[in-house]
């Protein structure tokens, strides 16, 4: 997987051979390489929004990259709130972004 | 799980406490919420030129590496992917993570390094819009290319070094500007400040140009005169185009960021709206300054003092990293930013600290590392860049509130 | 402040008792002056509660103040266009055991009685008004005219429209005495100045009992910190304010929902810090009645100093030992709602006019005179 990777890092020298992992992005395969996070994955794989918020639908991904700022937050394999930096990667995961929107008044209450 | 010291957070001052507390011989912990130790080390790798140096490489997976294998050969165990969310008297740590959910310590070093402050203008939470350390860490540490063509907001060292660093991988880095003056923009914004921290720099920076300035200027009270010397199109600093003269205003895109507008700055720092025009990228990176991540020192209970020279809060500690809360030390960035080397030193320290607080290092040897490790601080921040100015004299203002603090307690 | 001003009224303490007496004192025509300790109003437990507006769910005393309440928080927010996220979707009062559920049904009789419109509801009701409860809750009280706004906002909009009818507010202006003389207080001493009035409003909170001390008289009330916690935005599951099981829960308008509960548990002081034992109960203690909880993760949590009383219920009186001082205290942990009837009940008392809301259960007098709060306050274990 060519696209959007650091094949031949100037200091650090090209990219080591590493097995390839699958998991499932909202339902679609994503290629990544073992040990890398779920951010890194997605961004490598041309995916930049990874969930939206608000009734405006607005677009969030990858904001700090290291844990703190959480916009990258993701449910994986059904746990919600997971940050994709700092998630590794595992082969079959089910990774989905949600659409956060208002409370109560904004929308009809759900059955939970 | 009972521990005799719990170190929160696995970068430089971490490792380096751990290893330093596990060497006496203490049961130590660290905990971190990566799936891997080394903290910001994992994302730096670049090249330094210091004066009367020769240019090296700083690699900093290699040197989390050994800081890795000195901790756990002294004995440390490693709690990892574990988010600590409270620290209760006792001390009682709560985790969020794989592993145990408490953790026991008699003593804590809370060594969790400093955040990237936001940025903000219309269109910042477009995807493709981060912080100079997320790219950082995409290009050094996950080999992601985190766009194609890029312009940089906010100058400074660490924006100076990402810029160059996204050249370096292909990135297209149109240039490296000011954020928009405005009431929320802060000291990013503030040209005059820009303007000192790059003449501060200009000793190391590899651009005769500016070293030229700097030495001319430098102590020169004139910085609104010599904002005039930067013609709007910028001044090249490591082939990078860096505008102290041209400001962000707007991101915009469909989804994902596709442009962003730009203006010129009068030498006065006021936006000239006919510059005005609209450049393609798909990449924003932003710095906006760093700040020490306070929150568990705080709850804590450690008092945090705010540092006028430095313009940043950290919690209020002693010469040996001890803070205000009973058994609570502090090492790294937390404290004050100046970078890994100094992160690791201090590191050492707290863990001596703790070591002799716990009764198992001699007064001799103690005293004996602490002159030693306070050698090799004053050697290096004599020669390496400082992240930030005004070091010395943050440093002197914290010893100072300190030795307040105390009298007041005694009162 | 230059060091000496005048003022027809003083009100010392801008929480939302504070605030809502000068709008009121003003709105009929006061010079009033609002001193607040801190650098912004709201910034005790009027700034750091969840925000509920409710009838519900407190003792009968308070209900005609709370009735009260309401109508001037819908003229706040419908006549003077307040934006403070005040929705009324409304409150139920949980029960989780067959005693609960007695004691609820014999509560919606007796507030019924007094006018609130409270209903007693179970099974496909409740389901139908709660989808989201677990079968732990047994029945409930609802209330729908209740509801929940931003404590924040609403504080601070109650403070400028006070402002705008000409009351002065005094920020960062801890008072640090007051000056008697035949009977009357004359003058409150600031950290900033003296100001000479005709009458002062005690609605310093915790801090009441000190104001009270300073014209030698005594107020039975504690310092007492409560908690809360948030969550990270949810899909809707919920849209009443309830509580129960010892904790309550209300959604915001982001999709975050509150979670906090205290009792005579939390240890007594002014000390604003979240314990190990609450952090777990509010977890716990939800997600029994509310499963989806288990679907997000806490936020962050916090803490505010109430003022509890000896029997938990809102004081609202003349202040004892003194002509021209009246007092809004004592509200432990409920007192929110309660601020705008009880600012027009404050600003009436100081004009010589009786109340034109029943407070007769929240004077003074209910408590037997020399009784010392200290003695008889029973801190408890913390049910876990």
């Amino acid at each position: 997987m060519a696209a959007g990777r650091v094949l031949d890092h100037p200091l650090l020298g090209p990219l080591p051979d590493v097995p390839a992992v699958t998991f499932r992005f909202n339902g679609q395969p994503v290629q990544a390489r073992e040990g890398e996070t779920i951010a890194a994955a997605l961004w490598a794989a041309g995916i930049k929004t990874f969930r939206y918020t608000g009734p405006g639908k607005e677009p969030r991904g990858v904001y700090c990259g290291i844990g703190h700022c959480y916009d990258c937050r993701v449910t994986v394999d059904g746990v919600p709130d997971v940050r994709s930096c700092l998630e590794p990667v595992r082969a079959d995961i089910q990774v989905q972004g949600a659409w956060e929107r208002q409370g109560p008044s904004a929308d009809k209450v759900n059955g939970g | 799980m009972k521990v005799d010291v719990a170190i929160v957070g696995a970068g430089p001052a971490g490792l380096a406490a751990a290893a330093a507390a596990a060497e006496h011989g203490l049961d130590t912990i660290i905990v971190d919420e990566g799936f891997e130790p080394g903290g910001r080390l994992l994302s730096q790798v670049h090249e330094i030129s210091e004066p009367r140096r020769a240019a090296h490489v700083w690699n900093g997976p290699r040197v989390a590496a050994e800081l890795v294998a000195a901790a756990k050969n002294a004995g440390a165990q490693f709690c990892l992917r574990s988010t600590v969310w409270g620290l209760f008297p006792g001390w009682r740590i709560v985790l969020h993570g794989p592993g145990a959910a408490e953790i026991e310590a008699d003593r804590l070093v809370v060594a969790t390094g400093a955040m990237q402050l936001p940025v903000a203008l219309p269109g910042w939470t477009l995807p493709g819009v981060m912080t100079v350390g997320a790219a950082q860490s995409m290009i050094n540490h996950h080999r992601v290319l985190p766009g194609r063509r890029a312009v940089v907001i906010g100058i400074d060292l660490l924006a100076l070094t990402v810029a160059q660093q996204l050249a370096s991988v292909g990135v297209e880095v149109a240039g490296v500007v000011m954020p928009a003056p405005g009431p929320l923009a802060g000291a990013p914004a503030d040209l005059g400040r820009v303007v000192d921290e790059l003449l501060r720099l200009a000793a190391w920076a590899p651009a005769a140009g500016l070293r030229l300035a700097g030495r001319v200027l430098q102590g020169s009270a004139a910085s609104h005169l010599v904002a005039r010397l930067f013609p709007p199109d910028g001044v090249g600093v490591w082939d990078i185009a860096v505008m102290p003269r041209r400001a962000a205003l707007e991101i915009r895109g469909n989804g994902s960021v596709e442009s962003v507008i730009l203006a010129d700055l009068t030498p006065a720092g006021e936006l000239d709206m006919r510059t005005a025009r609209e450049v393609e990228v798909d990449l924003v990176c932003t710095s906006g300054g760093l700040a020490p991540l306070t929150e568990l020192p705080e709850i804590a209970g450690c008092r945090i003092s705010y540092v006028d020279e430095w313009g940043a809060s950290v919690p209020l500690h002693g010469p040996a990293l001890e803070t205000t809360a009973e058994g609570v030390f502090v090492a790294g960035s937390v404290t004050g930013v100046e970078g890994a080397p100094i992160a690791a030193l201090q590191g050492r320290l707290a863990g001596y600290a703790v070591a002799r607080a716990a009764g198992r290092m001699p007064r001799g040897e103690y005293d004996a590392e602490l002159q030693r490790v306070q050698k090799e601080l004053t050697d290096i921040r004599r020669h390496a860049i400082p992240l930030w100015p005004n070091i010395d004299a943050g440093r002197a203002a914290i010893a100072g509130l300190w030795q307040e603090a105390r009298r007041g307690a005694r009162v | 402040m230059s060091s000496v001003r005048n003022h027809d009224v003083v009100v010392i303490g801008g929480g939302i008792m504070g605030c809502s007496a000068a709008y009121f004192l003003a709105r009929d025509g006061l010079d009033v002056a609002l001193v607040e300790r801190a650098v912004q109003v709201g910034t005790e437990a009027s700034g750091r509660n969840a925000g509920g507006i409710r009838q519900n769910a407190r003792h009968p005393a308070e209900v005609p103040l709370a009735m009260a309440s309401v109508k001037w928080w819908e003229f706040f927010r419908d006549e003077l266009r307040g934006a403070f996220h005040y929705e009324q979707h409304g409150n139920l009062s949980l029960a989780c055991t067959e005693e609960e559920v007695r004691g609820l049904q014999q509560t919606a009789v007796r507030l019924r009685s007094i006018g609130l419109d409270v209903r007693h509801v179970q099974g496909a009701d409740l389901k139908e008004l709660c989808p989201n409860l677990s079968e732990m809750v047994l029945a409930a009280n609802y209330c729908p005219t209740d509801g929940q706004s931003n404590p924040i906002l609403a504080t601070r909009f109650i403070a400028r429209c006070a402002r705008d009818l000409g009351a002065t507010i005094y920020l960062d202006t801890p008072v640090v005495g007051l000056a008697m003389h035949g009977g009357q207080v004359t003058a409150v001493e600031t950290a900033h100045g003296v100001i000479g009035t005709d009458a002062v409003v005690n609605t310093a909170g915790p801090w009441a009992n000190e104001i009270a001390v300073m014209i030698g008289s005594r107020l039975p009330i504690l310092a007492r910190p409560t908690q809360v916690a948030v969550t990270l935005p949810m899909p809707p599951v919920l849209r009443q304010f309830i509580s129960g099981n010892t904790v309550y829960i209300r959604p915001t308008r982001t999709g975050n929902l509150l979670v906090g509960g205290g009792g005579p548990w939390d240890v007594l002081g002014f000390t604003r810090e979240n314990t190990y034992s609450s952090i777990r109960r509010f977890a716990a203690r939800g997600m029994q009645i509310l499963p989806a909880l288990s679907g997000t993760s806490m936020l962050r949590a916090w803490a505010g100093i109430l003022a509890v009383s000896p029997d938990r219920v809102t004081i609202v009186d003349r202040m004892p030992g003194v002509e021209n001082m009246v007092v809004a205290t004592g509200c432990s942990g409920h007192g929110f709602c309660l601020g705008p009837g009880a600012g027009q009940t404050l600003a009436e008392m100081v004009q010589g006019r009786a109340p034109s809301t029943d407070i007769e259960g929240l004077r003074l007098s209910r408590f037997p005179p020399g009784l010392d709060i200290n003695a008889v306050y029973k801190t408890e274990p913390e049910p876990m």
